[in-house]
């Protein structure tokens, strides 16, 4: 058989995609469950995260078992609510995307048993540039969000741009300082948040409402 | 064509550098330098990507029909990159997450598929192994050199350990990809004045 010959060129293709794909599959299927087993960590982490427990010291491990302990999971309508309780108050977390200023944002939100206050909130998953917009995931920034008052009614919460010191502490203001340098990240952040609130709040209270 | 194979590394390394001679692979040189700790796993991946793509290419070289070699080519460098990337999510999963994209975009690499094109569809495995070696050595080499410079100034560390103290003020045009343009540039001149002194 000629080696430019058509015939030899469809074969030569078949077996090298044949040889190149199932050695693929055969890698793929040797990570495939270490790749879920990280994927389904990274998210619990952010969980643990947002309802206010301290997760900056666990391992992988650790992480799995504490959310296999403490949280529940209510499932309804399509809709999926991981429940807890932290100093013997009710947090009702859950997951909302959004988009930031390059790509999606994948948020986890809680709110505790008052509906008027947050427990907190994470991120686990976002394309922002690090450095700037990626100062989402530091923990100066997130801490602000620790039980935070909300205001009554939209914008739930502001981000404040005009201020020298970094970090708005104070859980009885309804206010965090956004990321200098990353105004379009805060901004997304901001309207991320608010829009969250906005769309759950009404959902949770009706179901676990007073 | 039987080259020595100290002279591969030098001409891969320095005088035909495929960063800042040939201007290749500039895309991920902006995109991915701004910390240190994530540049070198995209060098070990391209530099794995090239060598071992160049030499799988190599040896089929004698097999490969011409009008579906860049096919070939470009079948190969998925491959490698595909697994570097299962490997990644399986064992490094936040470095997987901050690099993002780019690993799967080594594929489009122009430095990979340039080295397949241009040199292991001509020479034996072994001399293509060694030239996409050296080609990611050298693209590593520019790549460490600007993300060094770019994390000490942008963020005032060195693999995310803080060097200078609290009141280093970070130049936050540093961490834009966009800054990785004036280093590469000022990288480029000194190299060139290096070379054209030696030669």
């Amino acid at each position: 058989m000629k080696k430019e010959s058509a015939v030899y060129t469809i074969l030569f293709m078949v077996v090298l995609s044949l040889v190149l794909s199932s050695v693929l599959g055969f890698v793929s299927s040797f990570t495939k469950e270490r790749i879920e087993v990280n994927l389904t960590a990274i998210r619990a982490k952010a969980i643990l995260e947002a309802v206010g427990m301290n997760v900056d010291e666990m391992d992988l491990r650790e992480i799995e078992k504490t959310f296999r302990e403490k949280i529940q999971i209510d499932e309804f309508d399509g809709r999926r609510v991981y429940l807890t309780s932290v100093d013997g108050r009710r947090i009702y977390a859950f997951e909302y995307t959004g988009s930031g200023l390059w790509g999606l944002i994948l948020a986890v939100i809680a709110l505790d048993e008052s509906f008027e206050r947050l427990a907190g909130i994470s991120f686990v998953r976002h394309s922002e540039t690090p450095g700037l917009g990626g100062r989402i995931d530091e923990n100066w920034f997130k801490k602000q969000f620790s039980r935070k008052k909300l205001a009554s009614s939209y914008p739930y919460l502001t981000f404040a741009t005009n201020v020298a010191k970094p970090g708005n502490y104070d859980p009885e203001d309804p206010t965090v300082d956004a990321i200098t340098g990353a105004t379009g990240t805060s901004k997304a952040v901001e309207r991320l948040v608010n829009e969250a609130i906005k769309q759950w709040k009404p959902i949770l209270m009706d179901r676990y409402g007073r | 064509m039987n080259e020595k194979v100290g002279n591969v590394f030098k001409r891969t390394i320095f005088f035909e550098n495929p960063v800042i001679i040939q201007i290749l692979g500039i895309c991920s040189t902006l995109a991915v330098t701004n910390k240190l700790l994530n540049t070198l796993i995209m060098c070990i991946g391209l530099t794995m990507t090239t060598s071992l793509s160049s030499l799988s290419v190599s040896l089929m070289r004698k097999m490969i029909p011409r009008k579906v070699r860049m096919i070939v080519e470009v079948f190969s460098i998925a491959f490698y990159v595909i697994i570097f990337d299962l490997f990644l999510k399986a064992y490094l999963p936040e470095i997987s997450v901050a690099l993002g994209p780019y690993v799967g975009l080594i594929i489009t690499n122009c430095i990979v598929m340039g080295r397949t094109e241009a040199y292991a569809l001509a020479n034996s495995p072994m001399m293509s192994f060694l030239d996409g070696l050296g080609s990611g050595l050298g693209y590593s080499l520019i790549l460490l050199i600007v993300a060094t410079i770019r994390e000490i100034l942008g963020f005032g560390s060195l693999f995310g350990f803080r060097i200078f103290g609290e009141n280093f003020v970070s130049w936050t045009i540093m961490v834009m990809p966009a800054s990785a343009f004036f280093v590469l540039a000022v990288i480029l001149w000194i190299f060139k004045a290096m070379m054209i002194k030696k030669r």
